[in-house]
């Protein structure tokens, strides 16, 4: 009879264990209720769009064109503090990219690494949105499909070529000999996939093949890419695709491809005129001359905190006084220049006897807001008038004449009382690439320009003095600082990447 | 009517019979105050034989060969005594530290120690209690080998880091399991539970002892079982505790007036100070710790009581405990309940334990580099600034609104008008209910189910006249979250003894369920004087500054696991322990959810072997081995191992980014551990020990797989990958060395060495920021360069490279290995003395053979930050060709004399040894006898003053070199000095 009863007592024990069983399934087959499963997702034309949506939101992070305290900036800033543009002010800066604005990286820096790894973040998007997108393509949603696409191409194309203008020792376009970045056209979660670097023909071939597929594929679209009206342009249409075809074929030394592809971004973008339009479109008050824009919406910080922290009126950097100062009639930008109170205000250090001095406030907020909540303006119609105005003097001859009315146009716009130039030769390019300093600045081009053309940095005063806390003032031609190093946590996972020369 | 008659004779005669062998043995079992002791057992030749009622009294029947019976009961020192033929009269003391305990208890079960082969650790109760820490693991510290317990922060109510034998995981977690009353609750999160409550700490460090918790149990257990009543008259408690707590010892020397003064014009008068003026505030020499510190006050009351029939049993209790921060506004208030309840009924046992807690933490933030920090501001802002402006009262502001002259924010205002309050809601209930079979002796059945509650609320307040918060005129954020945790373990348990064989065992199902909530605000525009929601305004387009950011989120995990435990003993010499189990997780790849871990141990009672009848040595030993695998799944991919995308907006517009890469093949953890263990006591009991050796090693770490974020924007996959090991050697002893009617002198001590070695990983040499991960080097070792010293003809910073010759030109290359922040030497020794009702005790606590590196220091030293005050130190700096001196020119460009002098961080110049030794606690108590408390109608008192961290021994230049981590970052919060008064009292 026990035995019966122990029986009895066993199943019983089973089959509470098998209530309990039941629950099995809730306790440990949970799916995620706040993320979207990506083993079977995007599942339609709609998430695929969603997927663009966070590619663009990609380019807010702290190292591409966001910023953190003293940091990040990697596109927006940091080139103009690696360049003769700024100082580091010894009384405010808290030092937290002294390695980059003082030429001090290696391969261990970290924010090297951060600077490799966040384009490669939107190409990532890009690559699941062309992965997936033909799938939910039919008959009825083509120009959906081409306008998303064409995004997503152009992405690619210019993330792969920041990195390229960072990490590339040459900008050379035909060059099989030097090497560029990885070209990656596939997204792969994998520790057996270690692409190599491409030389930079073929990186250059893959730039403009994207790039060419993005003007295609968004010259036919379902409805317009940005609202005909607005403040902001948010999205890359056809104009910025052009408008990246420019500044890249500027880069290779296809002069002429770069004047072309200069007008045909123009198109329907004229030149900003107006102190209101012009500093508008820092400030979000005009759509001004912008072909496209990195978009930051309230909470999203902007890209000024590498240079100026806004909220509490720290300047970690400020302009040289070769390019502004405070009584406003030296420099190159001077008071009756509408960008000189676009891109600076009066803001003295604290300290018990302000002196004044001129921050970078391009970015300090939307309005008469001082956050530091500001778009960044990735690519607008000033830089393609200098793009053009380059391309067609290096060609010279007849092109000088248009060079030189490009150059002529734009200070016209800019510099009230402007009286017309008339210059060839050497002289007209160094006006150019003088020009291209004033307009550019804190735009993210100063240490690229000058590594495609002069390769010299000398920083004037106050480097050197104990106003700027900076220790480096020059760096030669011969300098690897030019190229940034692959860095050491990259080549370890992946050996088939080669270091850059003097690494 | 003929059955009763029929069972009735059965039943005579069968006592009949036993009084034919058998004799009687009657007695009385109270605790040294006279209190009786019920539900003690009585023990006659290893068997439990009966046990004490609730007057404590207790009558059992032994074969007339006995001549001794053991008395156990839980909270107690077991006591053998000799039969003498009358009636006995037993007194038990109480279980203490260092004490080697006969039960213990591992969460489901009780067992006898002599029969269990896991590695244990008991805490006395008694000396968590008494400290007034808001979280009760501080406490731990020093008590028992093999655990190190390290305080990161003073901060009323903060946790301590709690290891367990040493760091087992990479990119895992490595806290312990942490269980009451049968029930997983959550680690280091304790500011709202009292450990008045407690009236066990067991602490689990091997497989066999972790074994019921394998799927959790790889990184240790720790196990508390709360206060059952007693059977007896009603008892009533009242704990109370008074003090005060202090800032300990500053290390690290900052310059005052004069001397940064003098500082500033060697450098060249940044502020252009006019002779008057640098005179006049030579003199100033404000104190910033004066002006944020205090001296803390500590109060706390707990009444308890405690009663019951041999059926039905209570223990209940109320507390409240308020204790203030050595920075002002800090503190925490904490106001707890609690009863416990446990029924008899026929074959029934019923029981439910009930807890609830409140904690109000007021805070500041701690542990970081911001400006902001006040913490910092103590460290940073110049001595000849003052918080206040002595002319208007209000905060002085030389620097603009919220600034000092210096750029530095003020920090009276953030510690003042700011705050950072976060209250929490926590509830622990459980109830068992156990059904013993009457058709099978020692077969039973028990579910246990229980839950954890906590919901937590966190307000951040910026003042809109600070310095970081005026741009959008002050700011709010509120969160709250909760987390709900229900543990349910249902068992089939067999136990019986067949002559000389003990069977026990016992058939396992449990289920962990973890679900949890956040959301929060952060609110702008505070421009009517209120500080709360009242205060905020909503943007919208037209002061889009004031727009809210709001957000939110949770997630959830499970384990369910099937597990046996079968343990056996012959001739109460020889035990075996057997564990099989097996888990699953949510947390892991869909083919690899589930895994199986098992456990063996054995231990050989030598004492009782016939050999050692007449050793006149030894009194015990014991000797035992276990080997086993236990898993961790606390994972650092998170809750879920599948690829997913998370939520991102752009331009106004919702999508999606990709989140996390996933791992389908993501697998457990697991740790095997091989202990051997020894046991002992000699001269009498007078010298009692254990020695344990053990060989923990983790494989399939849980590791972030570094991949090249070019081919998915990802830098590193959730994988396992390599193994490491820790080993060590854990050394308690306890020796009674006086022993006489009237006075005790016993010193107890636990030592232990943790050696921990990374044998394999993916890639070898990875260097993160300051440290590096190396095949055959411990976790956490530092990778620096070699400081060499000032070059003396130019004052150039140099640097020792790999081939030992000096260099003015840092290279990372140049990084050598620099010792561990995990102190492998560490342990506690505790003397007590007594005198009549007088009691002395010390707690001497060591941390060993650890560095830090100081980067608190490197923000006082680093030449940019001189419009801030600076380590003292500085005014040694190198001016002139020729001067020697250990600190380099402040100037980092090239000069005529050599080449530029960038300032480095990543070198030995900011290692320091973090050795130290603490006084962790001191306690004079005096027992009132209790001839005199009858008198005034009370059952026992006692008083006592007691003192923490009074004395601290180190090189650290800090406040504290109580720290975990590789660095110490900044904005320390020090541990408490404290001094308490005590009182307790039972009626």
């Amino acid at each position: 009879m026990y035995n019966k009863i122990i029986k009895n007592t066993i199943v019983a024990f089973a089959a509470f264990t098998l209530v309990q069983g039941c629950s099995k399934k809730e306790v440990i087959e949970l799916t995620p209720e706040f993320s979207l499963d990506a083993l079977s997702n995007p599942s339609s034309m709609k998430q695929v769009e969603e997927v663009l949506t966070g590619a663009y939101g990609s380019l807010r992070a702290n190292d591409y064109f966001g910023s953190g305290s003293g940091t990040g900036a990697g596109w927006s800033l940091m080139p103009d503090i690696m360049s003769d543009n700024v100082y580091e002010v010894a009384a405010e800066t808290l030092a937290n990219s002294r390695a980059m604005a003082d030429w001090l990286y290696n391969s261990s820096t970290g924010q090297i690494f951060n600077l490799y790894a966040a384009p490669y973040n939107t190409i990532a998007h890009a690559n699941i949105i062309l992965r997936d997108i033909d799938k939910f393509t039919n008959a009825n949603n083509q120009g959906q499909a081409n306008r998303i696409k064409g995004q997503a191409f152009a992405l690619r194309a210019m993330a792969h070529f920041d990195l390229f203008r960072y990490f590339a020792p040459k900008y050379d376009r035909s060059s099989t000999a030097d090497l560029a970045m990885p070209y990656i056209k596939e997204f792969t979660v994998s520790t057996s996939v270690k692409p190599v670097r491409n030389n930079n023909k073929d990186y250059y071939d893959n730039i403009f093949a994207d790039l060419n597929q993005a003007v295609t594929l968004l010259g036919n679209v379902d409805q317009a890419v940005n609202p005909a009206s607005g403040l902001t342009r948010p999205f890359i249409d056809r104009n910025a695709a052009y408008a990246l075809l420019a500044r890249v074929n500027l880069y290779a030394g296809n002069w002429a491809d770069a004047a072309t592809a200069a007008t045909n971004a123009l198109n329907g973008r004229p030149l900003a005129t107006t102190q209101a339009a012009f500093t508008g479109m820092y400030k979000q008050t005009d759509r001004g001359e912008i072909i496209w824009n990195v978009q930051f919406e309230a909470g999203q910080s902007g890209p000024s905190f590498l240079a100026f922290f806004a909220t509490s009126n720290r300047s970690y950097f400020r302009p040289v006084p070769d390019i502004a100062t405070i009584a406003g009639n030296t420099g190159l930008i001077q008071s009756n220049d509408l960008r000189y109170q676009a891109y600076f205000t009066n803001v003295p250090a604290a300290g018990s006897n302000p002196v004044p001095n001129l921050a970078i406030t391009k970015y300090r907020g939307k309005g008469t807001l001082v956050d530091g909540n500001a778009n960044f303006i990735a690519l607008r119609s000033g830089e393609m008038f200098l793009i053009r105005a380059e391309a067609n003097a290096r060609l010279g001859g007849a092109n000088e004449v248009t060079a030189l009315a490009d150059l002529n146009a734009l200070r016209a716009a800019r510099i009230s009382g402007y009286t017309p130039v008339v210059l060839t030769g050497a002289a007209l390019i160094n006006a150019i690439a003088d020009e291209r300093r004033r307009e550019m600045f804190g735009e993210g081009h100063r240490f690229f320009d000058l590594k495609r053309t002069t390769r010299v940095i000398n920083r004037g005063a106050p480097c050197g003095t104990s106003v700027s806390s900076s220790g480096s003032c020059t760096l030669a031609a011969t300098a690897r600082e030019w190229t940034l190093p692959i860095p050491e946590n990259v080549l370890g996972s992946n050996n088939n990447l080669v270091q850059n020369p003097g690494y | 009517m003929r059955k009763l008659v029929s069972l009735l004779t059965v039943l005579m005669l069968f006592t009949a019979s036993a009084f034919a062998q058998n004799k009687t043995v009657t007695g009385k079992v109270t605790e040294s105050n006279g209190t009786p002791i019920s539900g003690a057992t009585i023990s006659a030749n290893g068997k439990p034989v009966g046990a004490t009622t609730t007057s404590g009294d207790f009558s059992v029947t032994l074969p007339t060969a006995t001549t001794s019976i053991t008395i156990s009961s839980l909270g107690f020192n077991d006591r053998t005594v000799t039969l003498t033929g009358s009636a006995l009269s037993i007194t038990l003391t109480s279980a203490d530290a260092g004490s080697v305990s006969e039960v213990v208890v591992t969460g489901y079960t009780s067992i006898q120690r002599k029969k269990f082969s896991g590695a244990i650790a008991n805490v006395s109760a008694q000396e968590v209690k008494k400290q007034p820490f808001g979280s009760f693991d501080q406490a731990l510290q020093g008590q028992a080998a093999g655990v190190s317990v390290v305080a990161n922060s003073g901060q009323p109510g903060a946790n301590a880091i709690v290891r367990i034998r040493g760091n087992g995981s990479i990119s895992g977690g490595n806290v312990p399991l942490y269980i009451m009353d049968g029930i997983e609750i959550s680690a280091a999160d304790f500011s709202s539970l009292n450990q008045g409550d407690f009236e066990r700490v067991e602490l689990l460090k091997d497989a066999v002892a972790t074994a019921m918790y394998g799927s959790r149990g790889a990184n240790g257990v720790i196990v508390i079982s709360t206060r059952r009543g007693r059977a007896g008259t009603l008892q009533l408690n009242y704990d109370a505790q008074v003090g005060w707590s202090t800032l300990p010892q500053d290390r690290l020397v900052m310059m005052n007036s004069d001397q940064k003064i003098t500082y500033e014009l060697q450098r060249g008068n940044p502020y252009g100070w006019t002779t008057a003026e640098a005179d006049s505030l030579r003199k100033v020499n404000f104190s910033w710790k004066d002006a944020l510190f205090q001296t803390g006050m500590t109060h706390q009351h707990m009444i308890s009581a405690s009663g019951g029939s041999a059926t039905s049993k209570f223990f209940a209790s109320l507390s409240y405990m308020d204790q203030e921060g050595i920075v002002k506004t800090t503190g925490l208030k904490r106001y707890t309940a609690r009863i416990n309840v446990d029924n008899t009924i026929k074959n029934w046992r019923f029981g439910v334990n009930l807890q609830a807690g409140f904690s109000k933490l007021k805070q500041t933030a701690e542990g970081n580099t911001t400006i902001s920090s006040p913490l910092n501001a103590i460290r940073w802002s110049n001595p000849y600034e003052r918080d206040r402006d002595p002319r208007t009262g209000d905060f002085q502001q030389f620097g603009g609104p919220g600034y000092l002259t210096s750029g530095q924010p003020n920090g009276a205002m953030e510690l003042f008008l700011d705050y950072n309050n976060s209250i929490q809601l926590k509830t622990v209930a459980t109830s068992y209910l156990e059904f013993h079979f009457p058709f099978l002796k020692g077969l039973s059945a028990r579910t246990n189910w229980g839950i954890d509650y906590t919901n937590n609320e966190t307000t951040n307040f910026n003042d809109p006249r600070t310095a970081g918060a005026q741009a959008r005129n002050g700011s709010l954020n509120r969160n709250s979250s909760w987390n709900f945790r229900y543990t349910g373990t249902t068992s089939l348990n067999y136990k019986q003894n067949f002559g000389k064989h003990e069977v026990e065992g016992g058939l396992f199902t449990e289920v962990v369920k973890n679900d949890s909530r956040n959301f929060g605000f952060t609110g702008y525009g505070f421009t009517n004087g209120f500080n709360n929601e009242a205060g905020l305004t909503a943007g919208s387009t037209a002061n889009a500054n004031y727009i809210p950011a709001i957000g939110g989120g949770g997630s959830r995990n499970g384990i369910y696991s099937y597990f046996g435990i079968f343990n056996y003993g012959y001739d109460s010499k020889y035990y075996v322990t057997l564990v099989g189990r097996r888990d699953g997780s949510s947390r892991f790849g869909v083919n690899n959810r589930f895994a199986n871990f098992g456990s063996v141990g054995f231990t050989w009672s030598v004492s009782s072997e016939k050999f050692m009848e007449n050793s006149k040595l030894f009194d015990n030993l014991s000797l035992r081995a276990s080997i086993g695998t236990t898993g961790n799944n606390i994972t650092q991919a998170g809750d879920f191992p599948i690829p997913i995308f998370g939520r991102s907006t752009y331009a106004g517009v919702s999508g999606w980014s990709p989140g996390s890469p996933g791992n389908l093949d993501y697998r457990w953890e697991t740790n095997r551990t091989i202990n051997f263990g020894l046991d002992f006591s000699i001269l009498k009991r007078r010298l009692s020990g254990s020695i344990e050796l053990y060989d923990r090693k983790t494989l399939d770490l849980f590791y972030a797989l570094p991949i090249d974020p070019s081919i998915s924007g990802f830098s590193s996959i959730p994988s396992n990958f390599g193994s490491l090991r820790n080993r060590g050697v854990e050394l308690s002893l306890r020796g009674d060395v006086i022993k006489a009617k009237d006075f005790s002198f016993s010193i107890a001590a636990n030592i232990t060495y943790n050696q921990n070695r990374i044998i394999d990983l993916p890639t070898d040499s990875v260097v993160s920021g300051l440290t590096i991960l190396k095949e055959g080097k411990a976790l956490n070792t530092l990778y620096l360069v070699p400081y060499a010293g000032v070059n003396p003809a130019n004052g150039n910073a140099q640097y020792q490279k790999k081939d030992k010759s000096t260099t003015m030109v840092y290279s990372p290359n140049d990084k050598v290995y620099q010792g561990t922040s995990d102190a492998p030497w560490f342990g506690g020794i505790t003397t007590s003395l007594a005198y009549k009702g007088f009691d002395l005790s010390a707690q001497l606590n060591f941390f060993l053979n650890r560095v830090q590196y100081n980067n608190d220091k490197n923000n006082v030293v680093n030449p940019t930050y001189f419009y801030d005050n600076m380590w003292v130190e500085l005014l040694k700096e190198w001016k002139n060709p020729g001067d020697i001196t250990n600190i380099p020119r402040p100037t980092s460009g090239a000069t005529a004399l050599g080449p530029a002098n960038p300032y480095q961080t990543q070198t030995t110049f900011f290692l320091e040894d973090g050795s130290f030794w603490r006084l962790r606690n001191v306690t004079l108590g005096y027992t009132v006898p209790a001839k005199l408390l009858s008198k005034a109608g009370l059952r026992s008192a006692r008083i006592f003053v007691q003192g923490q961290n009074w004395w601290t021994g180190t090189k650290f230049q800090g406040f504290d070199p109580e720290a975990t981590g590789t660095s110490l970052v900044g904005a320390q919060y020090p541990a408490l000095v404290q001094t308490t008064i005590g009182l307790n009292i039972g009626f």
